[in-house]
């Protein structure tokens, strides 16, 4: 009797192999020992995993439509009538126009005249105050900078950090030098003196 | 849908003006900016002159001995950052010597000595606007000789700038000016 192949090993597992080939495999499988079980069950356990990797089976096209169709097919008194989305929402606006007093709420809620001007004024001399403020504080031309007795617009000098305009070093060599310190530099001048020593020194 | 009900009351009043309050406020504001400056010129304390004659300005002049002698920056001189980079960093030891105020006048040549007999000598000049200052400044040596002939800088009040170079015991003297009023 002819060995089955793996394929037909397959078939035989699937019940896809037929007659009388099914009938060989299966006395070679009964006349085999430990080989031709072992081949079926590597088949059955690979189609374990298969079934278990496989994603769940989709849901019938027409799943959508019969579940509408049992829907219209309900009595109407057994399930729950949905109602349109507008009505519950009109339904108290015209429930409280009736009970409402004669004139409208907003006329209730409405200052009189006086109170109305008060806020106004009020409100004038608060931006008034903020005003003045912010015109004492700041420098520059807007108003006087500092308070008395200090010096003017010390905010606008730190933003410009010491210019040097005219430097002579006479006879000796010098260098100027700026240093970055945080948002304003400062310059040195930086003389060598031991060339001025040492004509002294020498006879 | 069911049809909207007519309303059964016609409305007989304006809606409210909302927008009365804000817009007051607003313009309440812009009135206040724009007459800011006239009214408090005339309440407020007058501003201090910005006459560079009468001002109470005063140079404070820092002297710092400089050397190698690894003994890093005196505690006393405070937060001069300035010190630990190039040029100052060329030298480890900053040990304060002096630090004097001294009171300026405009066109009036005020000194200022330094530990050695030296002197810094330096001359208020005119205000050129924002509140800062020209000012000259010469270093003269104890034998009489300048060591810094001239140096004319704008500065504005808090501004340090230094002199440094200046011969001193195994070291140099690093002068820094500020304008302080």
């Amino acid at each position: 009797m002819k060995a089955p192949t793996p394929i037909e090993l397959m078939a035989f597992y699937d019940g896809e192999l037929g007659e009388p080939r099914a009938r060989e495999v299966r006395a070679w499988l009964a006349a085999s020992g430990g080989e031709g079980p072992a081949l079926v069950d590597n088949f059955r356990a690979l189609g374990r995993h298969v079934r278990k990797a496989a994603p769940p089976p989709a849901p019938p096209p027409d799943l959508a439509d019969r579940i509408f169709a049992a829907l219209e097919a309900e009595p109407s008194g057994s399930r729950v009538k949905a109602e349109p989305e507008p009505a519950p929402r009109l339904a108290p606006v015209l429930t409280l126009r009736p009970a409402a007093p004669a004139e409208p709420r907003a006329e209730t809620r409405r200052l009189p005249a006086a109170v109305r001007h008060a806020l106004s004024a009020t409100g004038l001399a608060f931006a008034a105050a903020a005003a003045f403020v912010f015109w004492w504080s700041s420098p520059g031309t807007l108003g006087p900078s500092g308070g008395p007795g200090k010096p003017s617009a010390p905010l606008g000098v730190v933003a410009y950090g010491t210019d040097v305009d005219t430097v002579d070093f006479g006879e000796r060599m010098g260098s100027i030098y700026f240093i970055s310190n945080d948002s304003q530099s400062t310059p040195v001048l930086w003389l060598d003196d031991d060339a001025a020593e040492d004509a002294a020194d020498s006879p | 849908m069911k049809p909207r009900p007519p309303l059964d009351r016609p409305r007989t009043r304006p809606p409210p003006r909302r927008w009365l309050a804000p817009a007051t406020l607003v313009a309440g504001a812009l009135l206040a900016l724009a007459m800011g400056p006239a009214t408090a010129s005339a309440g407020a304390p007058s501003p201090p002159p910005n006459n560079p004659a009468t001002a109470a300005l005063a140079a404070e002049v820092t002297v710092l001995h400089a050397t190698n002698a690894g003994g890093g920056i005196d505690g006393r001189v405070g937060n001069l950052a300035q010190l630990k980079k190039p040029p100052f960093s060329a030298y480890d030891t900053y040990k304060l010597l002096t630090q004097a105020r001294t009171p300026l006048t405009q066109g009036t040549e005020s000194p200022s000595a330094l530990p050695d007999g030296g002197n810094v000598r330096m001359t208020l000049k005119q205000a050129v606007g924002s509140g800062r200052r020209k000012m000259a400044v010469t270093i003269h040596k104890p034998d009489g000789s300048v060591f810094l002939p001239l140096a004319e800088v704008t500065m504005g009040t808090g501004e340090p700038f230094f002199v440094a170079g200046y011969r001193h015991k195994n070291g140099i003297l690093v002068i820094g000016i500020k304008l302080v009023g």
